[in-house]
């Protein structure tokens, strides 16, 4: 008999998380498959939820500064374009977007990050140069309100704030300096920054840990 | 630390290579070591097992999914097969 619980593994696809459900879990489960993993029976929103690591090459200066008013995507002509059903104005204050200013989503899947504006309409559109291949003419809806941040800004220039703590910034010179040293031919030197490199990441790791260390099977479990 | 401090400590006034060397050294750090983490929460739909990962995603740190092996709605972190399920979808590409 199957449970009312249900239980979820997961495998990965080239670019994609492949989620599958125990067939077990699923009340009109039998037959030899029943012990089996196959695609999720119920629509469930918000229900997977991943946590990672991204690149921080940009940096929101007032998280005040947020649009929440964009709906749906399309593709145009290959670059995404977003659109506020509500008609808008971003070339108007205060969001004043404009051909190169940079925008960051947030609760966007697959779109989250920094972006770069290519085009803005006065009837609530903002297109970009990052590439989306989709339809032209059928509206998607974002699965949630969006936050479009556009008072952002992104590393590009000389002026912009590295955002690492100052301990990290260290690590980052070394790293850079061993490829500077690596175009140069000059692999000893490049194989001593990067010893440099990885001894300030480990050095940054270890001082988050206080006390002994032990060592426990627990996670073995899951 | 602004960029232009940043390559004075290089030792370097080409701009456009120290900014590239940074952005690696930056996704190369969160490789190693988990320096910025973010969160997203996708909806999980009838029938469809693939779902797109975050264009600016460096490693996958956790995967949990709401009602996993219990009842109560909670999120809960899931297990990562090692071999692919014999029951096959029709949305994969």
């Amino acid at each position: 008999m199957a449970s009312d619980i249900k239980s979820y593994a997961y495998y990965i696809k080239g670019n994609k998380i492949a989620l599958v459900q125990r067939n077990s879990t699923d009340s009109s489960a039998s037959g030899e498959d029943y012990h089996d993993f196959k695609s999720p029976t119920e629509t469930v929103a918000d229900a997977l939820e991943v946590q990672y690591t991204y690149t921080p090459d940009y940096f929101i200066n007032e998280t005040d500064d947020v649009d929440t008013q964009i709906d749906t995507y399309v593709s145009l002509g290959g670059l995404l374009k977003l659109i506020d059903t509500g008609d808008n104005d971003y070339s108007a204050s205060p969001e004043s977007l404009s051909d190169g200013s940079h925008i960051v989503l947030e609760n966007a899947g697959q779109f989250n990050g920094l972006h770069k504006v290519k085009d803005v309409s006065a009837a609530g559109s903002i297109v970009l140069y990052t590439k989306y291949s989709g339809s032209a003419s059928v509206q998607k809806a974002f699965e949630e309100p969006i936050n479009l941040y556009y008072n952002v800004s992104a590393l590009i220039d000389e002026t912009h704030e590295i955002d690492l703590s100052s301990f990290l910034t260290k690590a980052a010179v070394y790293y850079v300096k061993a490829k500077f040293a690596e175009d140069a031919g000059n692999i000893d030197l490049k194989e001593y920054f990067m010893k440099e490199y990885r001894k300030i990441l480990d050095r940054h790791d270890n001082s988050k840990i206080t006390g002994i260390r032990r060592m426990s099977a627990f996670g073995m479990k899951r | 630390m602004k960029v232009k401090e940043f390559m004075e400590r290089v030792g370097t006034t080409k701009t456009g290579r120290a900014v590239a060397y940074l952005k690696d050294a930056m996704e190369d750090m969160n490789i190693y070591s988990e320096t910025h983490v973010a969160t997203e929460k996708i909806d999980i739909t009838s029938g469809q097992r693939f779902y797109t990962l975050p264009k600016t995603l460096v490693k996958i740190i956790d995967l949990r999914v709401k009602s996993h092996n219990n009842g109560n709605d909670a999120y809960r972190s899931i297990p990562r097969l090692t071999f692919e399920p014999k029951i096959k979808d029709s949305d994969g590409q």
